[in-house]
């Protein structure tokens, strides 16, 4: 039997011995390594992704951004014409596409804020003009006539815009008296019932 | 202190196992990883090859690692980096086992006292390899495990952390591997 020191001397020795001819192998340290490495990889991969999702949204922004420049509000458009047995034509719409260089073309900022203070100022205010005339329904417009002197075609987009609340106005087939009220550039902003029919003065 | 920032690990000491892995979990550098592998790596695998077979040592230490690697924000701090990874080692090895159904009879032989007598004509049949690991390869799982532990520089508190065993236990377990051991080699040297 051994003595406890050299048996302790003798088991170190050994056990020291042992280990060095059993190291970790390389290959399984090249694995761990290179498995660190694709666990490093993660959040760059995750960061690729948030910045896909940022980008998206960001070109998604522009997109409908430009979208909204490129489809303007439709403006109120006025084409001034002469004949038919009138002084003036008039055809007032509402017009998406460029208007011809005959016709006026309104901002339609200006004409619903003209509308809005119209409204405000419950239709006791001097600043618009008041005219009365004979309403009656063509084909796919209204019109409105004023004797000899000036011919209204107006769509019926604009008509709905307008907000007529005398359903009677459009609801019969019979022509009839209307005062319109519009603005100094010749926005129409309202069609009521004539307070009194227009003489027209005999030609 | 300028310079030292600079240049990390030219002018401050060498770090502690336990900075080199909060190295690693800042930065996600693998180089602080391979350090930590070349402090502990050798240890980790002999401590599962005397445990088990090269094939499984090396899987087990493969796993170990990526352990460490997926899971060390775990790590608290409540015992050294070293004892943290055999903790793992020796969960990972022990579930292997007992998937492999070879658990269960190394457990067992733990309760037995070794028959020396018996022990030494088995050691006797192999005496032309007689070996180190044949040896510590001959003594039952839980007293060889506390043995290269010990050999690895844990201290009780150290293998008792790792085993989830009283000191006392890791005591008795060596006191018993030790014996065996002593037998072995007095036989060894009273050979002609």
């Amino acid at each position: 039997m051994t003595s406890p020191e050299r048996f302790e001397q003798h088991l170190q020795q050994q056990y020291q011995q042992d280990k060095a001819q059993h190291p970790l192998p390389r290959s399984v340290k090249r694995r761990i390594v290179a498995a660190s490495a694709d666990n490093r990889r993660v959040p760059l991969q995750q960061l690729w992704r948030y910045t896909q999702v940022a980008l998206s949204c960001g070109a998604l922004l522009v997109l409908g951004y430009v979208m909204q420049q490129s489809t303007p509000a439709p403006s109120y458009q006025i084409i001034v014409s002469s004949g038919q047995g009138y002084q003036q034509v008039q055809q007032h719409s509402l017009a998406n596409a460029t208007a011809p260089s005959s016709s006026i073309q309104l901002n339609s900022t200006d004409y619903a804020q003209a509308q809005q203070f119209y409204a405000q100022a419950q239709q006791q205010t001097n600043q618009f003009h008041t005219q009365t005339g004979m309403l009656k329904q063509q084909q796919q417009q209204w019109q409105i006539t004023v004797c000899d002197q000036l011919q209204l075609n107006i769509d019926t987009q604009l008509i709905a815009q307008l907000g007529v609340k005398h359903d009677q106005l459009l609801h019969t087939q019979q022509a009839q008296w209307v005062d319109f009220i519009s603005t100094d550039s010749g926005q129409i902003l309202a069609i009521q019932p004539a307070k009194a029919p227009l003489h027209c003065p005999q030609s | 202190m300028a310079l030292s920032f600079l240049l990390p690990g030219w002018l401050t000491p060498e770090a502690s196992p336990e900075q080199l892995l909060n190295q690693y979990r800042d930065s996600g550098r693998s180089r602080y990883l391979q350090q930590l592998i070349g402090l502990f790596g050798d240890d980790l695998y002999y401590y599962l090859l005397r445990q088990t077979d090269s094939a499984l040592a090396e899987d087990i230490s493969q796993l170990c690692w990526l352990k460490v690697i997926e899971q060390h924000r775990q790590f608290n701090g409540q015992s050294s980096f070293k004892t943290w990874l055999f903790s793992i080692a020796r969960h990972a090895l022990l579930d292997e086992l007992r998937r492999q159904r070879r658990w269960q009879f190394d457990a067992l032989q733990d309760e037995l006292v070794a028959d020396v007598t018996d022990i030494t004509e088995r050691e006797q049949q192999r005496y032309q390899t007689q070996q180190f690991n044949a040896q510590l390869a001959l003594l039952p799982f839980l007293q060889r495990e506390a043995l290269v532990l010990q050999l690895q520089g844990f201290s009780l508190q150290d293998i008792s952390q790792i085993t989830a065993q009283s000191t006392e236990t890791i005591k008795s377990r060596l006191r018993y591997a030790r014996q065996t051991l002593q037998a072995f080699m007095g036989e060894q040297h009273d050979q002609p």
